[in-house]
């Protein structure tokens, strides 16, 4: 067994490791499709999962979304003062908050709050035997655990960023409204002036790619744990770090993509 | 159903022939034979890091062997599908090392969760009075609205074996019944292994490296030893031998 | 606890369902697609990067939206905007379109103007009358004119400039010629010393009539002597005049040394051009040899009028006093 080592590999260790788990995750994602469609669903489950990334995210990203706006707006009031153009801060918040920072800054702080914690649950139950637990029931482990959870997810991020984008226009508003005076419908319409029904979806697609992905890398990470209790601490760390990752780069894909339908 | 009326016959509930399992480079089980006999506790003796863990996994399907014959009450174990392998499953009975009990659930909820997933018909008065019969046999009715994080080592333990006992299985696997407890939760934790067979009637393999456990617990004894059985038999045939390696790992065991 | 979460979890799912419904709300209401109203036309020759969306103002308020933009087998863009039902009835039959923006860098709007009180309102699905508006690029091209013209009068500004600086032409002459500076210089010197001796006369004269006034005095007396006064009347307006002609002298002299200061501080005004004419150097130069010539007549008109017999007494009594 040990003597084949060096010819076991197809091309080498890092390439066939980064191509197996590939597939690995590809099956993930595939099985819990699967599973999607299969009955009984886990409807209990599913609300105390959409409770604990919905509800209780809220707190955290209000006062995010808030700061967000209040600060962005601030930010950008000296660059438009100086050619005079305060009038138009309205409209350059919403794009900026509604086409790019809603969606990004939910998805950053929630795959940081509720990636990490589905990361180190799930990988907790793993190597407490949990999950073993549940299988040796004939309780599908994978049903109950990964796809409510990435249901919830997939859910609940869309929303939590509406939420964000509203505290933050309001953030935002109220900045303007302390410098600028600025009624609250001539903000409404100057901030929508700019904004099309494709930038809307767009966030919202956004969002739900964003929130399947801190779902199915934190449950990923979590299911596939290994190694004790520090293999939990990892599974959470690492649930966080590639789903941040794959946001960004997620974040680029579909505005090219949608782009290419403008 | 033929076959499983066949092994019922011939008193044989689990039989493995054959058996290899190896992680990576680590060959754990190398060539390993067991028979299960129906109504029997069978203790499977080894120190640790020999894959008895290993064994029983395999025979409740969370692990898959590299080559060999795992019989359950006459299912092929490896070839079976997902549908087949989860309704194999609910005749089994599997307790953990760690108990495994759910964090996030009440002890209620624990017993709950594989009864009224597999017995959708049940109302929620049957379901109360299914949680209170196997609280009542495991000595911990007392316990039902506590969570697991208040409970102690060996209450889990116990929790966790009424997990297992509220679908009434035909086998129950016990993974180290008595690792990590005091002497005397010990003994208790042995004595509720009995009366579980006594009550369910059930076919037990218990895993073990506690002699007090296995001498207690065990009808049979059968000594794992570097991946296969080095020898069966009586808890007083396996220890009057003159084999080194079973002498030093009992002398090991009465010293502690 | 348990109980309450499928609650909060609905509570929560509602409310963003309402944001999500009022954020798609209010970009329906901006681009007017749910809005019921008229469905006008309009054919322009071109609309300026209009786009379907974009408002269409009248009077300067938002009455609504266009909603389609094609063009037409004319090579025309055939524009066809959805008018509130409430602003409808302010569009009439001879009410004008054009393409205008709601503000120099913003959004392309159409602008409806116009329509008599009288006429009658215009119907659903029919063309208004267009008026050509000017373009932003017509407005470049405009600018663009006003750039080169610009440009062409700074060229002039640079090389008279430069001829300031060289010495050349008459107001490079006048500017670097020293000479010339220390002739003014003392040209107003003695103008200021003349003006002071002016100012002194007048104010001695004045205190003399008010001594004539004074009944009983000498020169009251001597004042009953009605042809005396009247010589004395005459002669006192006439140093009087002389006095407030100096002053004007002085004020344009000061203009003057004013004006040139300033040419000589900043070398590209527009004086230079207005200077840079021979003739009026020339002038200038005779200017300030009369005025020194003007100065110094009235000094010795000065000195005469001290010397005359009938004010000698005053002068010298005006004198004693000052001891």
């Amino acid at each position: 067994m040990s003597s084949n080592n060096s010819k076991g590999y197809f091309i080498s260790k890092g390439i066939d490791g980064f191509f197996l788990i590939f597939s690995d995750v590809i099956a993930f994602i595939g099985r819990f499709f699967k599973e999607t469609f299969r009955r009984p669903f886990e409807w209990n489950e599913l609300v105390k999962q959409s409770y604990e990334v919905g509800y209780r995210s809220l707190a955290l990203i209000t006062l995010t979304g808030f700061i967000t706006g209040v600060v962005f707006t601030k930010q950008s009031r000296p660059s438009l003062a100086e050619f005079g153009a305060q009038s138009w801060l309205p409209s350059l918040v919403a794009i900026a908050v509604i086409k790019s920072l809603a969606p990004l800054v939910t998805a950053l702080i929630c795959a940081g709050k509720v990636g990490s914690s589905i990361g180190a649950e799930l990988g907790s139950m793993r190597v407490t035997e949990q999950i073993d637990a549940m299988e040796v029931s004939a309780v599908k482990p994978f049903k109950y655990l990964v796809n409510t959870r990435i249901g919830a997810t997939t859910a609940m991020i869309p929303m939590l960023m509406l939420y964000t984008a509203f505290v933050s226009m309001m953030g935002s508003y109220l900045d303007i409204y302390l410098h600028e005076q600025t009624s609250f419908t001539f903000f409404v319409q100057s901030a929508f002036s700019k904004i099309t029904f494709l930038d809307f979806a767009s966030s919202i697609i956004r969002s739900i790619v964003f929130g399947f992905t801190i779902g199915a890398v934190g449950c990923y990470k979590g299911y596939n744990t290994t190694g004790g209790t520090q293999g939990v601490g990892k599974a959470a760390n690492a649930a966080v770090v590639t789903s941040m990752f794959l946001i960004f780069i997620e974040e680029v894909i579909i505005l090219q993509i949608i782009n290419y339908f403008r | 159903m033929s076959e499983a009326v066949k092994n019922k016959e011939d008193k044989k509930v689990v039989i493995i022939r054959d058996l290899y399992k190896s992680f990576g480079d680590n060959e754990v089980l190398r060539g390993v034979d067991l028979e299960l006999n129906a109504g029997e506790n069978l203790v499977v003796l080894g120190k640790s890091g020999t894959g008895k863990s290993v064994l029983i996994k395999i025979i409740s399907g969370l692990l898959k062997p590299d080559s060999g014959v795992v019989n359950v009450l006459g299912k092929e174990v490896p070839i079976l599908k997902e549908k087949g392998l989860n309704e194999l499953r609910l005749k089994i009975g599997f307790s953990f090392q760690n108990s495994a009990l759910y964090d996030s659930m009440t002890v209620k909820e624990n017993l709950a969760f594989p009864l009224v997933r597999h017995k959708t018909n049940l109302s929620k008065k049957e379901v109360d009075k299914a949680i209170d019969t196997v609280l009542d046999a495991v000595g911990l009715l007392e316990k039902k609205r506590q969570m697991p994080s208040e409970l102690s080592g060996g209450q889990k333990k116990r929790i966790g074996i009424a997990r297992t006992l509220i679908l009434q299985p035909e086998i129950m696997l016990y993974d180290e019944p008595t690792a990590g407890l005091d002497p005397i939760t010990s003994c208790e934790i042995n004595e509720l292994i009995n009366e579980v067979k006594a009550k369910y009637n059930t076919s037990s393999i218990i895993i073990t490296h506690d002699l007090t456990c296995a001498k207690i617990t065990g009808d049979r004894v059968a000594m794992l030893l570097d991946g296969r059985f080095v020898k069966e038999g009586s808890f007083a045939d396996v220890f009057t031998t003159e084999d080194e390696q079973i002498k030093s790992f009992y002398d090991y065991n009465f010293i502690q | 606890m348990k109980n309450k979460r499928p609650v909060i979890v609905g509570v929560f799912v509602f409310a963003a369902l309402v944001i999500f419904v009022l954020g798609v709300m209010t970009l329906g209401g901006q681009k007017s697609i749910f809005n019921k109203g008229a469905s006008i036309n309009a054919v322009f020759d071109e609309v300026n990067g209009l786009q379907v969306g974009n408002n269409v103002w009248y009077a300067g308020v938002k009455v609504g939206t266009i909603t389609e933009i094609s063009l037409t087998k004319e090579g025309k863009v055939a524009v066809v905007m959805n008018i509130k039902e409430d602003a409808h009835p302010l569009i009439k039959k001879d009410t004008k379109a054009k393409v205008g923006a709601d503000g120099f860098i913003g959004n392309k709007i159409i602008v409806l103007s116009g329509g008599s009180p009288g006429a009658a309102m215009v119907e659903n699905g029919s063309t208004l009358l267009v008026e050509r508006a000017i373009s932003t690029d017509e407005m470049m091209a405009t600018l663009q004119d006003n750039n080169k013209n610009i440009l062409a009068i700074t060229t002039n500004f640079k090389a008279i400039s430069d001829q300031m600086v060289n010495g050349k032409g008459t107001i490079g002459k006048l500017l670097n010629d020293e000479q010339m500076f220390t002739d003014l210089q003392q040209a107003i010197v003695t103008i200021k010393g003349a003006a002071i001796n002016a100012q002194k006369l007048a104010a001695n004269v004045s205190d003399y009539t008010a001594k004539l006034t004074s009944k009983g005095s000498l020169a009251n007396d001597l004042v009953t002597d009605t042809v005396l006064f009247s010589r004395l009347r005459s002669t006192a307006r006439q140093v009087d005049l002389l006095s407030k002609n100096a002053g004007e002298v002085l004020a344009d002299l000061k203009e003057a040394s004013a004006t040139i200061n300033h040419s000589m501080a900043d070398k590209s005004t527009s004086i230079g051009l207005l200077l840079n004419d021979k003739e009026t150097a020339a002038d200038i130069k005779a200017t300030i040899k009369n005025l020194q010539a003007g100065t110094q007549k009235l000094d010795e008109n000065m000195e005469a009028l001290q010397h005359n017999f009938l004010l000698r007494g005053f002068f010298k009594k005006k004198e004693k006093d000052k001891y």
